[in-house]
């Protein structure tokens, strides 16, 4: 057992089991005296070496596992007839489709694994891919209620990540965007999806779990006075109103609360109207729309 | 705060090479050459996000059709087979050098109106793809464009030129405005067909013409008048559209609203008064300023640290 002079465990070779794979974790010795301190220290090493050891050789049949075409056993097909289209984020116009033919599961599992994915607008986060015996592939994903469900690839029609606009999320509305960010992904993840919310300015990745849940709400709220009276008890602090509009509560202003239009400020609320900061966005036809649509007249 | 007429070269210390265009193309497949002779336009390098492929630049040039055309021939002179996939494209930078950043603000305004007619003439696979995303696919453009511009007007000697830039994998990487001298546009499919290239530089080229002449003042009526009348903004740039008016109108209205923005945010920008240096910055009280001892060796009480004081 490498263990130096003064009793602490070094992860060296042979202490992770580069030359013999059935190496055991070390044993902390026992000090009735430095208990708490040991606990902690061998719960160190434990972690160390559970994460540095060499794995012993995988056996026959897990290697038949590894293009996890098991799953296509394990859990069931996703229907995706079932499914309604979503229209929640839409740009406005009717764009083509986007989709891309992977010519490798390498290339797959790059691109994919681990993010999340609009299936008919529903949401669905990428657990796992797998390369089908007839050279085809088929996606493993996991919804909000973290069931999983696999999907052949090219039952998949759009691989566009949804156009930027507001989701709720534990009473905070979020203004959810993607960037051009240099990496290899094309679904959504934490590296090039961010979320800021309405009425701030800091912006942040989120864990796929969170995204789905966020993506989840994004229901059209009329504007409604009780709306600032929730914000003014606390209950929430910002809300969506839709896709480009969101409400929020303005810090040290009283009782006023302010407009974000997609990802700026718009404007406050006075006597139940929409006053714009600057002028200028009292003229385009769109900002008008917008905001009419969930009740909010601007002036 | 006026806009100075300062053009990019000036900015960076760059010369002119007096031509408009430079051409990449990544391509993947067999038999590519990864060494071109030196006499020709071509020259070949190696693209670490290309499988077996190879990307061929020019130098910059007048007659993207003819230098298509000669690197076609090479191709074929060496049987390469080449496949389309999602990784290749065609970049193609436009001069810069010598235009100013009046120029360089009403391009990317312009861009971004006609961003959605461009990607809805591109074949199938560039709509979308992670390697030219659009603006009204992501949503960091204003940010960055407020940052910018408030950059532009300290001749970017605050932060630096590239950290108010957006990552390259947009559809229009302003990026290479600094070494080179071009703005890249990353929409367009691998290809080596000539007069398909040359009508790719002439959208351009049209795109940059058709905002040279208005002045930063009317960049607002700008935006409104393409909204007006989207059919003659779309021939402006592309000559005749394939598209129908409806779509046409529905695809311009798309972009002016990212249009919108970025001028709301230009005209911001050159709103806010230039701070006075000459005043030093501080909390003053009653005339003085804290922490600093005046003339008459009065020393102003500083309330958040007397421990000194209280001793």
């Amino acid at each position: 057992m490498p263990i130096d002079n003064l009793g602490r465990w070094w992860p060296t070779a042979d202490a992770l089991g580069f030359n013999n794979p059935d190496v055991q974790p070390p044993e902390i010795p026992q000090d009735m005296h430095h208990a708490a301190v040991l606990e902690l220290e061998a719960w160190h090493v434990q972690r160390d070496f559970n994460n540095l050891r060499r794995r012993p050789r995988a056996m026959p049949e897990e290697e038949a596992m590894n293009p996890n075409r098991s799953w296509l056993k394990k859990y069931p097909k996703l229907d995706v007839s079932k499914l309604t289209p979503v229209e929640g984020y839409n740009r406005g116009v009717a764009l083509g489709k986007f989709k891309v033919e992977y010519d490798s599961h390498e290339q797959i599992q790059q691109k994919l694994h681990n993010t999340v994915i609009l299936v008919r607008g529903h949401p669905f986060s990428v657990a796992g891919t797998i390369a089908m015996e007839d050279g085809k592939f088929a996606l493993l994903l996991s919804n909000q209620d973290a069931s999983l469900r696999w999907l052949p690839f090219d039952e998949i029609d759009d691989l566009r990540s949804m156009a930027p606009g507001y989701v709720n999320h534990n009473g905070v509305a979020y203004w959810v965007y993607r960037i051009p960010e240099r990496q290899n992904q094309q679904g959504m993840s934490n590296r090039n999806t961010f979320l800021k919310p309405a009425g701030d300015g800091r912006a942040s990745g989120m864990h796929n779990a969170t995204m789905l849940a966020c993506l989840q709400c994004r229901k059209n709220i009329p504007f409604e006075p009780n709306l600032i009276n929730l914000m003014d008890n606390n209950v929430i602090y910002s809300i969506r109103l839709n896709n480009n509009v969101a409400l929020y509560k303005v810090k040290n202003k009283g009782t006023s609360c302010g407009v974000e239009y997609i990802g700026r400020p718009l404007g406050l609320i006075v006597e139940n109207k929409l006053k714009v900061l600057d002028d200028a966005d009292l003229g385009p036809t769109w900002i008008h729309k917008d905001c009419n649509e969930v009740g909010l007249e601007l002036f | 705060m006026e806009l100075l007429p300062v053009t990019v070269g000036a900015t960076f210390g760059l010369r002119d090479p007096k031509k408009k265009f430079g051409i990449e193309i990544e391509l993947e497949g067999e038999n590519l050459p990864d060494i071109l002779p030196e006499d020709t336009a071509w020259y070949a390098k190696q693209d670490g996000s290309l499988r077996r492929g190879m990307e061929y630049v020019t130098k910059p040039t007048n007659t993207p059709r003819d230098d298509v055309n000669a690197l076609s021939v090479m191709l074929t002179e060496r049987k390469a087979i080449i496949k389309n996939t999602y990784r290749c494209s065609t970049h193609i930078h436009r001069n810069f050098v010598s235009k100013t950043w009046k120029d360089v603000i009403a391009t990317v305004i312009a861009w971004n109106v006609a961003e959605p007619m461009f990607l809805r003439l591109m074949p199938p696979g560039r709509d979308g793809s992670i390697f030219c995303m659009s603006a009204y696919d992501t949503g960091d453009l204003p940010l960055m464009f407020t940052r910018f511009c408030e950059e532009m007007q300290a001749k970017f000697n605050h932060y630096g030129f590239q950290t108010v830039c957006r990552q390259k994998y947009a559809s229009l990487n302003l990026t290479r405005l600094n070494d080179l001298g071009t703005m890249e546009f990353r929409i367009f499919p691998p290809s080596v067909d000539g007069p398909e290239v040359r009508r790719w530089c002439m959208w351009i080229d049209n795109l940059v013409n058709l905002t040279e002449a208005v002045p930063a003042e009317h960049f607002g009526g700008m935006i409104t008048q393409w909204e007006k009348e989207p059919m003659v903004f779309a021939r402006n740039i592309f000559g005749e559209v394939p598209i129908g008016e409806a779509e046409v109108a529905a695809l311009v209205d798309l972009g002016c609203r990212t249009g919108y923005e970025l001028v709301r945010i230009f005209n911001n920008s050159l709103k806010k008064k230039k701070k006075d240096k000459s005043v030093k910055q501080g909390l003053r009280f009653e005339g003085i300023i804290m922490g600093e001892e005046p003339a008459n060796g009065f020393r102003a009480v500083d309330w958040f640290n007397q421990e000194e004081d209280m001793r």
